[in-house]
């Protein structure tokens, strides 16, 4: 029990930082090995991603860190990484988010194959910038990146520079967000309707 | 109907490819199968047989078994050529079915070629440790690149796991028996992975209105919509990956389930009718040059 502890707290490094205010770790996959693995093992890494989520204070950001990860089978990734993110996206981590950093992209090609099936999307960073992971239409991601761009931003700025109708704009940003892609927080009030503001969950 | 009279089946020359060197491969083995799986008494004449590859290395190992296991009479006539009984002992053949139907007469003083044993796939917990030990076994031969382990590696993982993972579904196979090898030749890598479980039939005919789907029907959702028993969305695509894995790499993949057989290389690729064989076999033929090694001219 000692040696799983101390395992635990080895695979999360607390970041400086204060980027959107977000409480931000790194959960090191390397911990369960360089080549991943089963089902099984996926599952085990998944209890304790879904712990290490938990211990962020909201607004939090977890990155899987696949640094150093030589294979990462279909199989891992959906049960250790797509099925964290299929609870995330329920809400049921509250103001938190999930993102993937690999330094190459092509070890994620399974995992982006697992959420595609799965109808999710992940944003991951790599050396050469960030992409999407699974399934994310163009136009969405066309808006995604203006708001990664921009860093913080409101659906009326957004509207304008994609041309299009502020509500067609908050549907977008409104599935972004519940996609947990985006960071949406409530301002106030414009008359009746609730205002946000749209905040990027990525580093500047 | 069985008959009480012993029944010899053997390689037939008529019947090879190019009626050459009689060879047990992933083109002939089933000539064998259909006697051995029918008839009540039976003596396997391989004492011509010159060449035998991995996967009919495991089907042979599971046709043994299929037969202990109905307690149905088995005698095997060793291959005369001292190189291949010698390669069939030492990827450990001859321990695996020494208590069903004997040994060869003579030890063998042939260093053969044998890259990886007959190894045994059981507990899911298992898989990666031996994932690593096949690894191990082909990088101490050969210097691979990383990408070309990593590669391979991902394909052991998915199809090693798959027998732990489906092959007894149902929960009523006593033993599914899983087992895989590993041999290399002048020209490829060649990896083959067998079980004995309930079959891709048995496994998607869990669904809900796939109760009487056929072993091609079942091969065919498999492998190119990948489906699984599941109806959760992130189960199932991984045969369907490593097809699309082994015809990018210019391969040979060929899977195997009860009633069908699917062959697919660089020039086709399509499901057969193949004689009836309980579980899944799989056999994944990878040309060297994907692995960074120099090919050699083919001699098999």
């Amino acid at each position: 029990m000692y040696l799983v502890l101390r395992q635990h707290r080895l695979t999360i490094d607390r970041l400086p930082g204060s980027m959107n205010r977000m409480d931000k770790h790194t959960f090191r996959l390397t911990s369960f090995g360089v080549r991943v693995g089963t089902r099984l093992e996926g599952k085990i890494a998944r209890e304790k991603l879904l712990a290490a989520l938990e211990t962020l204070s909201e607004p939090g950001r977890l990155t899987i860190s696949l640094a150093g990860i030589e294979v990462l089978s279909g199989s891992f990734a959906d049960e250790a990484i797509a099925l964290s993110y299929a609870r995330l996206i329920t809400g049921e981590y509250g103001d938190r988010y999930i993102i993937v950093h690999s330094p190459v992209l092509e070890i994620t090609e399974d995992l982006s194959s697992k959420l595609e099936r799965r109808r999710m999307a992940m944003l991951c960073s790599s050396n050469d910038g960030w992409d999407v992971l699974g399934l994310l239409g163009t136009q969405m991601k066309e808006t995604l990146a203006l708001v990664i761009d921009r860093q913080e931003t409101t659906a009326k700025e957004l509207a304008s520079l994609l041309g299009i109708r502020h509500n067609a704009c908050l549907r977008r940003v409104g599935r972004l967000a519940e996609l947990r892609l985006i960071r949406r927080e409530e301002v106030g009030l414009a008359g009746p309707y609730h205002s946000y503001r749209f905040f990027s969950i990525l580093n500047p | 109907m069985h008959t009480q009279r012993e029944v010899s089946f053997g390689i037939q020359n008529s019947l090879l490819p190019g009626g050459g060197v009689p060879r047990l491969t992933v083109k002939t083995i089933d000539q064998l199968l259909d006697g051995i799986v029918l008839q009540r008494s039976v003596q396997l004449d391989l004492s011509s047989v010159e060449f035998v590859d991995p996967y009919a290395l495991l089907l042979l190992d599971l046709a043994v078994r299929y037969r202990l296991a109905r307690q149905l009479p088995l005698r095997v006539q060793w291959p005369r050529s001292h190189y291949v009984c010698g390669w069939m002992d030492d990827m450990g053949f001859a321990k695996e079915v020494r208590s069903f139907c004997g040994s060869p007469r003579e030890p063998h003083l042939l260093t053969s070629s044998a890259l990886q044993p007959i190894a045994h796939i059981g507990k899911e917990e298992d898989v990666s440790r031996l994932v690593r030990a096949f690894d191990l076994r082909l990088s101490k031969r050969y210097p691979l690149t990383n990408e070309s382990r990593n590669a391979l590696v991902k394909v052991m993982l998915e199809l090693f796991q798959n027998i732990p993972q489906h092959s007894n579904a149902t929960g009523k196979v006593e033993d599914p028996h899983g087992l895989a090898a590993m041999q290399d030749y002048t020209d490829s890598i060649f990896l083959a992975v067998a079980d004995m479980g309930i079959g891709l039939r048995g496994s998607l005919s869990l669904r809900d209105k796939l109760a009487r789907i056929t072993d091609k029907g079942a091969l065919k959702k498999v492998v190119f919509e990948g489906m699984s028993r599941f109806v959760d969305p992130g189960h199932g695509g991984e045969l369907r990956r490593i097809a699309r894995l082994v015809r990018k790499w210019d391969g040979l993949l060929v899977i195997r389930s009860g009633e069908a057989l699917m062959y697919m290389d660089v020039e086709q690729g399509d499901v057969y009718d193949a004689p009836f064989f309980p579980g899944v076999q799989i056999a994944v033929r990878l040309p060297r040059h994907v692995f960074g090694i120099e090919a050699a001219p083919v001699d098999n």
